[in-house]
Order: structure tokens, then C-alpha cells, then sequence
């Protein structure tokens, strides 16, 4: 649905993601925005947002296998573990600098994705995600076991913080550049990738594999290529969570983190970049207001036990998101669809 | 319309949530004052308000253990408000749950680190979280109070002291006892039986197993359990194969409880003792074995134990925890340890304000009087001394069960010094 | 040899508590394709329910298990209708982010009620062990084990030898065959629901007598992710076997090998077994065409 008085003229016209003069301001307005931010947001504000850009980043991997390939995969975490390590074991042990190390993440957990996503040319559905879920197992298992002496075992290592070219990020304002820049340039990649012929064909093996083969798409290379670019972004993300912590251990990346990647995408909506970005801004920020919630209740009604305020927490998170999905069980990017395409129809109904 | 209601619903919901999110701390809403009908007293000396923060895992993996804790906070703020606060200053507590996420708790720290009053003192209950954050509290000048002491978090010392000795300390203590207590020729025979995780591994540090080592103690085998085992009789065959003596086992909550009636059940309490550490040494594991299984289960502890009638602390607790009408379930460990928290902060920032001034008041004051403490015990509940190169206390006893509490039977005394060597 | 008998016999036991849960999964699994995330969670409610009726109310267990069960029943009922039949026909990942919120939901009910402390059973079974030979067995166990293999029996005649049985099995066949026989599809997933809250029950019953209940003995759910994927998602005695294997491979694994193997054992047994048989030992191979 085109807003009024745009029409497709040339191939390259339909092609455009952005196409009127208000969608570039739009978009040049957030952009901005996005980059001013820390002038005026506080610290608690931008640990938050640099939150949401780290899960961001793994999420948009998450999306082009879920989303737009459709395997679904229960090991982002343990793969953003992979980035996470080698970050810190390039930075911390071999003293390479960070974009080296950030590049070296991603290849890491890339290759590793590549391992744990050979199933997939096989298995299908939830029997793929369990198979991806024994990477969740394995790889934090190897972490504290497989050369405890360099990967620092269940207590982990120290990280230290992120450097580019003399600049040193160390509070959470000169993090939130860094996170946001390659969250920005990441977005950019997942947007352009889904729109090429490599993108057309993981829709195709997600709409009907079998079909897709019959056209001539390659299954194996095509799978296995979604699971490298799943298990890269995961890998970039866990360098900078790697810097932005500045101590990891495998406690950080574990199953549930995993299975909230996938509600990220789902609540979003499943193969739309857009969904990523508001799946996880969704999410995260429910959880963040949950975790006020209690409190405040509790200094509302101060008779109230400790059980009752804490359990509030949980049941209101879960409450919500049923809620939701009951509402709009397409995602958030389905509804700022059909939001936008009725403002643009206005007054018409169809 | 429908279609319209729902979408103003996501909307409203999304924008509700960046609000809530986002906005400042609200400021707490002051008490309403009861209307005084006649004399006015002349300007009110303002009542200063000394806030506590606390965050940690409360409703995650970690809620048996902690989230008794919250309950103990209001208790023990109310007995010292209700005995004239911080030299005059009223004592509040605002806490945040973390659900065990790191990410929530690295922004509760940041939302506290920026609330009003400005944090001069925080407690945290999680190492994960501890050891994260250590630099920032540094950076920021906080003082913290932990009550996971994992080595990381203590040595080298930063802005992090730990609510009881460091667990690696803990077990040189028993150690110590264990060589000291052991009658036959022949060296003694440990084996570990713990969690793989963080937590569980503290006491398998290069300088415990040294220790031991030096001390004559011959560790025979390492067994690892689930957090929550259903079963742990194939470990426990393996220990008796490899021929332990004793069993030491660094965890909590129902799992040493596991481990005391499996072991009883195949017949191995005769042969082999066991121990826990600090955090095993509660009431939570002798309900699960039971009074009978548990008998005898030994291990270090550094705080007073509900058995102690005659404990000025434990008298002085027995008689809140009824005041304040709490379940039979919470009397365990993790009263005890939050009440001796707050008279040591409480302790330690009053010193700081005779030092300073109430206007001068801050985390790097609050750290100097901290690392001034030297054997302050809150009413005999436990003893804590710590200086610049020690940010844990020192001192700690044995307890064992005995008819389904937990007796004392050695004295105080100072532990060897293990943490982070 | 005795020990590798009683690692074997005590991982036998063991995966009897993993199939309960695992048989919770592919009852939901098979008839309405959702994988549920609450599964632990139906567990350690029921557990607290039974905890309840048995040690607050000081029924006897003849009393306190039928009406655990029927509460079960009324608690898988209530959850279909309110959040899950809104969502059929929907995308059925949604409908399993539902079942992962419903674990939060529940997570927080049950402290709400019950706070976190462990509570403990009065006890149900002597703690005397069995002996045989030189194997000691845990009478719990045991009685675990009895009790799974007689639910899964009953659950088998149930699914086999009645007339609501063989519609659940027609609906799990084919939704939209079913529905046009005149089976009411929405009632068969309504019925599986309360089915499956019912055996979760049974198995926090089964595991609060062995250690006690707390809010985290939802995690033993994840212990049946690999069994049910060994056995095959939508088989019921595959359930039972898959749970059996997870039990054995991690009392072998843990016994003989490295004892910080045993958690991870069952997953390099279930990525062996999808590379061999794709779906799972028992698992429906569904032949697909263009």
C-alpha cells in the first residue's frame, strides 16, 4: 500500500524503501534523534537502550533463520557465548584491537552456527530447534570445561573495554555510540540482505522447501548460509556485550535468553526487520517496567509480604504478553501495517 | 471499531511502557502526617533519609534463598527506625528484582546509581551481577555490601565487602577443623560433591586444593550435581568407591539435603561424614533430608544460630520475627544475615557521619569506617572485621545438625586467609 | 558390575519422572502442534496444589489426589480457553510464545500463593530403601516409577479402547478431516490441556514426596526437551522411552565417564539419534509433496 499520489514508474522506484520526501525526513529525523540522544537521556536510560541494541543486533539474526528462512533456532545466546569468548580471548589474551576482535566474533560464531545448523539440511520444525538446542547444552558446557585455563571455567574473564582508534568506551554514553552504530549498520545489512536474490531464497525455503528446490535453490548451501549470517550477527552482538559488561562468564548466555530471542521475533513479527526492532524494544522495556512495578506497589501498600509485591513482577509479564498475542498474534510490525495502511486509506475502508 | 480499540491498545500499551520505562525514579510520596490539632511545634527540623538499595534475583532460580531476604530488610529497618534511626536519620530501603538477568540487573544498578537520595551504600545478593559490576561501583565511589562472597568479587579488594567470609576462606576453616578433629594415622580423604557452576567451584580454587593439600587432607574425587538433582546415589557411589571420609559440598537450598538422604539411604553415613559450606549450613536442607538424615552434618558458619536461646542477637530476633507475626518457614539463614547487615551498615555509616557530617556523607566515607571495623559483632550475631586488604569477614565457626537445628560446636575463631591466592 | 547395575536401575528410575513430563509435551504437541513451555511449571503448580491438600489441609492421599486432579483438570481447561483458543488459526509460534508466557504467569502465581520456600511432604512412602543384592533402591523412586508406568498404561487404554480416545486420536490425525467428521476439534484441545495439567500434576506430586517443592522445579521441564525429541514428538510410548533413555545416558554418562558429563549426555545422544532418524525414534515421518 503506497501512500497517495505515489506511483511505481521505473524497477528501481519499486525497489526503494524509502520513497516520499517525508520518509527521508522521517527517517534522517530519527537517525538524528537516535545520535542526540545521550545529551539529555540519563545513564539508567541509555544502559537500557544499550540493552535493547545489543539484543537487538541477535535478534535481526534470529529473524532472517526464523523470520524470513524459517528455521527456528534455540542457541542464539549460546552463540552470541561464541562472539562473547572470542572477543575477549582476542582482546584480553592476544591483545589484538577491538574491530579485529569484533569481525573475529562474528566469524567465530558464524563458523560455529555453520556446525550446530547441519542438522537443518535433515530436520525440520521443533525437531531443529531441539538439535539447536543442544548447542545451548554444549557450547557453554565446553566453555567452563575445554581449556579452563584460558576461558577463566564457570568464573570467566575479565574484559577489557572496547577501543577504537584512541577513543575508549567506557560509560555507558560513549558504549551507546558503538552499540548503536553497529546495531544501525547491522539493521541496514538485514534490510538490504532479505531484498536481494540470497534473501529472496530463504523466503522461498521457508514458504515451501521442496518448491524451493524445484526452482533450482541450492537447500543445503542456502540453509547452512542463513545459519552462518543467524550465527554471525549473534557473534558481533556477544563482543559487545563482551565490552559493555567487561567480565563474562556462561551464566550470562543461557537457555532462557535463548528462547527470549525467539518471543523477540515472534512478538515483533516473524520475517519484518521493523518487527525485530519493536519485538525487542517490546519486550525488553516490559520487563524493565515489571521490574519497577513491584517496588512501587509495595510502597504503596506497605502491608503487603515479599511474596505478594515479587510475584507481581512475573504475572504481569506474562500477563501482558498473552494479552498481546491474543490481540495481535501477528507481531507488532503486522499491526503498524495495517496501522498505517488504514491512515492511508482514510476515509475510505478499503 | 474493534480493529481501531486494539490498535489504540498496542499503542497506548507501547507508549505506556516507554514512559514507565524510561521516567525518573518517582519520588516517594511523603507519609501523610497525622493532623495535629493544637501546638504546632516551631520549624520542624527536616528528617533526614538514609536510603539502602538493594537488587538481586527474586523471583528466578535463586527465590527459595532470597526472597525471604526482603522480608528481613523491612524488619530490620523498622527495629532501627523504631530505636532512633542513623544518629537521627531515618533508614529506607528501595530493592529492585532482577528475575536472575543480568541485563535487568546492570540497569537496576543504573536507575539506583542516579535515584534521590544519591546511593551511598547498596546490598546485592548475586556474584554474577557482583562480579559485573564490581569496576562500576568503584567508579561511582558505592559502597556494597554482598552476599555472595565469590572470590572476584573481594580480591583485589574494590567497593565490595562480603556479608560473611569469603566461601574459599570458609573451607580452609574446615580444613582446619577437619585435620584437627581427625584421630586415625592414616591422612583424611575428602572428596567435593557441588554445583558445576560458579558457585559450587569456589572451593576448588589452586589455593583450597593447596591448602588441603598442605594440611595433609588427600582429595580423592570431584562429583558435580544438578541445581536441582532428583537423585544423586550414582555420585555418591562414585565417592565411596574412590574411599572419601568426608564429603564436602559448596551449595544450597534442597540439594545438600538431597545429598544427606541418598546418603542415608544406601547405607553410607556410617562410613563417610559430610559437610557443607556456609550456605548449606541452614534449615532448608534439614527439611528436605529430615531431622534423622541430617544429624551430624557439619560445616563453617560465620553467623549465630536460631538454637541460641541465650544469644543476645537471636533473642533479640526471635522476639521481632514474632512481633512482626513472620512464617515458621522464614526462621532460617537468610534472616539472620540481613538483620547483621544492617546493624553493620547502619554501624558503620554512623561512624561515617561522626566523621564527616551528615552533608559530607558519602560511599567513599561510608567505605573508610567499613575498613576501620574491627571485631564489631551486631548483639553477637556474627563477627565482622575488615581492613583495606580484606573485604570479608574473618572470623567463622563450625555448626552441626543436631536434632534438626544446627548447634555451634566450636568457638569463634580466625579462618585462614585463601581468597583469590 | 554392581555399580554399573545401580547406575542403570537408578537412571531407569530416574527417566520414569522424565517421561510423566515428557508425556505432558506430546499430548499438547500431538493433537495441536503447539510445544508447551509451562510444561515444568503445570509441574511444580501441581506439586504445590497436592503440598497444599496433603500437608496444610492434612488430607490422606486417597482424598487429596483426586482433588488435586480435578483442580488440574479445571487449571488446563481454564488455560486453553482463555489463552490459547483465541489463538487457533493463528501462527502456531504464537500460540507457543503463549505456553512461555503462561510459564512467567504461573512462576509468579505460585509465589504469589505460596511464597518460595521449599515445602516438604508429609511423608507418603517409608524412607527405608529395597534392597536387591547389593543394589539399594529409593522406595520413592520406585513408587515413581509405578506410578508413571500405570499412568502411561491407563493413558494408552484411554487413547486405544474408547470412543473419546480414538476422536482425540482422529483429531491429532487431521485437523480439518476431523472437524468435517463432526469431531470438535476446539473440545479435543480443551480435553489434551486438562489431560496434560493432570499428568503434570501426578509428577509434582511424584517429585515433591521425593525432595520437596519449590519455584524451581519448573526447570525439570527442560529435562524432557531431549527425551521427548528422542522418542519423537508426537508418540506417546516414545515419551516413555525417551524418558527412560534421558535417564539412563545421564546416570551412565555421570557414573562411568566424568560426572559433569551427565547434563549434557542426553543432547549428544538426541543430535546422534536426529542425524540417524530425523524424526526422533517413534516420531510420525510425514512424507510431504509439492
Amino acid at each position: 500500500m503506497l501512500p497517495s499520489g505515489t506511483y511505481n514508474i521505473s524497477y528501481s522506484q519499486d525497489m526503494a524503501i524509502v520513497r516520499t520526501r517525508l520518509q527521508w525526513a522521517v527517517l534522517v529525523a530519527f537517525l538524528v534523534a537516535l545520535f542526540a540522544l545521550p545529551r539529555f537521556a540519563s545513564g539508567h536510560v541509555l544502559s537500557i537502550l544499550n540493552g535493547i541494541g545489543i539484543m537487538l543486533i541477535a535478534v535481526h539474526g534470529l529473524n532472517i533463520l526464523t523470520g524470513y528462512t524459517g528455521q527456528i533456532s534455540l542457541g542464539q545466546a549460546a552463540f552470541m557465548a561464541v562472539g562473547a569468548y572470542t572477543s575477549a580471548l582476542l582482546t584480553a589474551r592476544l591483545h589484538l584491537p577491538f574491530w579485529l576482535a569484533l569481525l573475529g566474533a562474528g566469524v567465530s560464531a558464524g563458523a560455529v552456527g555453520l556446525v550446530f545448523g547441519l542438522p537443518s539440511v535433515r530436520i525440520k520444525g521443533f525437531y531443529l530447534a531441539m538439535a539447536t538446542l543442544a548447542a545451548q547444552f554444549i557450547i557453554p558446557w565446553m566453555f567452563i570445561h575445554v581449556r579452563a585455563d584460558i576461558t577463566g571455567g564457570v568464573s570467566g574473564m575479565v574484559v577489557p573495554p572496547a577501543s577504537l582508534g584512541g577513543i575508549v568506551f567506557k560509560s555507558q554514553e560513549s558504549m551507546y555510540f558503538l552499540v548503536m552504530g553497529v546495531a544501525v549498520a547491522m539493521t541496514f545489512f538485514a534490510k538490504n540482505l532479505v531484498r536481494t536474490r540470497t534473501g529472496r531464497a530463504f523466503v522461498a525455503i521457508r514458504d515451501n522447501d521442496i518448491a524451493a528446490e524445484a526452482m533450482g535453490i541450492n537447500l543445503f548451501t542456502y540453509k547452512l548460509l542463513a545459519f552462518f549470517i543467524c550465527s554471525f550477527y549473534a557473534g558481533v552482538a556477544g563482543s559487545l556485550w563482551a565490552h559493555w559488561m567487561r567480565a563474562i562468564n556462561p551464566d550470562h548466555f543461557t537457555l532462557m535468553d535463548s528462547i527470549w530471542y525467539v518471543g523477540m521475533v515472534i512478538v515483533g513479527g516473524m520475517g519484518s526487520t521493523l518487527g525485530a526492532i519493536l519485538g525487542t524494544t517490546f519486550l525488553r522495556l516490559l520487563s524493565e517496567l515489571v521490574m519497577t512495578v513491584s517496588p512501587q506497589i509495595g510502597r504503596l501498600f506497605p502491608f503487603l509480604a515479599a511474596n505478594i509485591l515479587a510475584a507481581l513482577g512475573p504475572m504481569l509479564f506474562g500477563l501482558v504478553i498473552i494479552l498481546f498475542l491474543i490481540f495481535e498474534p501477528r507481531g507488532l510490525a503486522h499491526r503498524w501495517e495495517v496501522f498505517k495502511a488504514s491512515y492511508r486509506l482514510h476515509p475510505f475502508a478499503h | 471499531m474493534k480493529r481501531f480499540v486494539s490498535q489504540l491498545l498496542v499503542v497506548s500499551v507501547m507508549l505506556g511502557l516507554v514512559v514507565a520505562a524510561c521516567g525518573p525514579t518517582p519520588v516517594p510520596t511523603a507519609t501523610p502526617v497525622p493532623p495535629t490539632p493544637t501546638k504546632v511545634p516551631p520549624t520542624p527540623t527536616p528528617v533526614r533519609t538514609i536510603k539502602l538499595y538493594h537488587f538481586g534475583d527474586v523471583t528466578g532460580p535463586y527465590a527459595p534463598i532470597t526472597l525471604p531476604l526482603v522480608n528481613a530488610f523491612e524488619d530490620a529497618l523498622k527495629y532501627i527506625n523504631e530505636k532512633g534511626g542513623i544518629r537521627g536519620a531515618k533508614v529506607e530501603h528501595e530493592w529492585m528484582d532482577t528475575g536472575g538477568k543480568l541485563p535487568q540487573a546492570i540497569a537496576a544498578y543504573n536507575k539506583f546509581r542516579e535515584a534521590t537520595p544519591k546511593p551511598i551504600v547498596m546490598l546485592i545478593y548475586g556474584s554474577t551481577e557482583g562480579e559485573a559490576l564490581k569496576e562500576r561501583f568503584a567508579e561511582d565511589k558505592i559502597t556494597v555490601l554482598s552476599y555472595s562472597v565469590s572470590d572476584p568479587q573481594l580480591v583485589p579488594p574494590g567497593w565490595i565487602f562480603g556479608a560473611l567470609p569469603a566461601y574459599s576462606d570458609q573451607f580452609g576453616f574446615f580444613i582446619d577443623w577437619l585435620v584437627e578433629n581427625w584421630k586415625e594415622s592414616r591422612p583424611p580423604k575428602l572428596a567435593f560433591l557441588t554445583w558445576d557452576t560458579a558457585f559450587g567451584k569456589a572451593v576448588l580454587t589452586p589455593a583450597c586444593l593447596d591448602y588441603a593439600k598442605k594440611k595433609g587432607v588427600q582429595i580423592v574425587a570431584t562429583e558435580f550435581m544438578p541445581m536441582v538433582p532428583v537423585d544423586v546415589s550414582t555420585q555418591l557411589l562414585r565417592i565411596r568407591d574412590a574411599g572419601a571420609d568426608w564429603v564436602y559440598s559448596n551449595t544450597l537450598g534442597a540439594a545438600p539435603g538431597v545429598m544427606l538422604k541418598d546418603a542415608t539411604r544406601l547405607g553410607l553415613r556410617d562410613k563417610i561424614r559430610f559437610a557443607g559450606g556456609p550456605w548449606a549450613m541452614d534449615w532448608a536442607p534439614i527439611r528436605v533430608a529430615g531431622a534423622a538424615a541430617a544429624e551430624g552434618f557439619v560445616g563453617p558458619q560465620s553467623y549465630a544460630s536460631w538454637s541460641e536461646a541465650d544469644n543476645p542477637g537471636i533473642k533479640l530476633l526471635s522476639e521481632q520475627f514474632e512481633k512482626n507475626k513472620r512464617k515458621p518457614e522464614e526462621k532460617a539463614l537468610a534472616y539472620i544475615c540481613v538483620w547483621s547487615g544492617v546493624f553493620t551498615l547502619a554501624e558503620a555509616i554512623g561512624k561515617a557521619v561522626d566523621e564527616v557530617g551528615f552533608d559530607k556523607l558519602d560511599g567513599a566515607a561510608v567505605k573508610k569506617a567499613m575498613e576501620a571495623l574491627k571485631d564489631y559483632s551486631p548483639q553477637g550475631l556474627t563477627y565482622y572485621t575488615f581492613s583495606p586488604a580484606k573485604h570479608s569477614p574473618v572470623k567463622a565457626r563450625m555448626l552441626q545438625v543436631k536434632g534438626g537445628t544446627l548447634v555451634p560446636i566450636s568457638d569463634w575463631r580466625v579462618i585462614p586467609d585463601l581468597a583469590g591466592k | 558390575m554392581t555399580n554399573l547395575l545401580q547406575f542403570l536401575i537408578t537412571g531407569i528410575l530416574v527417566g520414569g519422572v522424565y517421561a510423566l513430563i515428557a508425556l505432558g509435551l506430546v499430548l499438547i504437541y500431538k493433537s495441536s502442534r503447539v510445544f508447551n513451555f509451562a510444561q515444568g511449571d503445570l509441574v511444580m503448580l501441581g506439586g504445590f496444589v497436592t503440598w497444599t491438600l496433603l500437608a496444610q489441609f492434612g488430607l490422606p492421599l486417597w482424598a487429596s489426589l483426586p482433588v488435586a486432579l480435578v483442580l488440574a483438570w479445571m487449571v488446563g481447561l481454564l488455560v486453553e480457553r482463555l489463552a490459547l483458543r483465541p489463538l487457533i488459526g493463528q501462527p502456531i509460534l504464537a500460540a507457543v510464545m503463549v505456553t512461555l508466557a503462561l510459564s512467567y504467569f504461573f512462576k509468579g502465581f505460585t509465589i504469589l500463593l505460596w511464597s518460595a520456600y521449599r515445602r516438604v511432604f508429609p511423608e507418603l512412602v517409608p524412607t527405608a530403601p529395597v534392597k536387591l543384592g547389593e543394589i539399594v533402591l529409593s522406595q520413592h523412586l520406585l513408587w515413581t516409577f509405578v506410578v508413571s508406568v500405570l499412568a502411561f498404561g491407563l493413558l494408552t487404554i484411554f487413547f486405544w479402547r474408547t470412543k473419546t480416545g480414538l476422536l482425540m486420536r482422529a483429531a491429532a490425525e487431521d485437523h480439518q478431516v476431523a472437524q468435517s467428521m463432526g469431531i470438535s476439534v476446539k473440545g479435543v484441545f480443551a480435553l489434551t490441556w486438562s489431560i496434560a495439567a493432570m499428568v503434570a500434576t501426578l509428577g509434582g506430586l511424584l517429585l515433591g514426596s521425593i525432595n520437596g517443592v519449590d519455584p524451581t522445579l519448573g526447570a525439570i521441564g527442560l529435562k524432557a526437551f531431549p527425551a521427548v525429541l528422542v522418542g519423537g514428538l508426537e508418540s506417546i510410548p516414545g515419551a516413555m522411552i525417551g524418558g527412560l533413555t534421558v535417564g539412563i545416558v545421564e546416570g551412565l554418562a555421570a557414573g562411568l565417564i566424568d560426572p559433569s558429563l551427565g547434563e549434557i549426555a542426553p543432547f549428544l545422544v538426541l543430535l546422534l539419534i536426529l542425524l540417524f532418524k530425523p524424526e526422533g525414534l517413534f516420531g510420525l515421518k510425514r512424507i510431504e509433496r509439492v
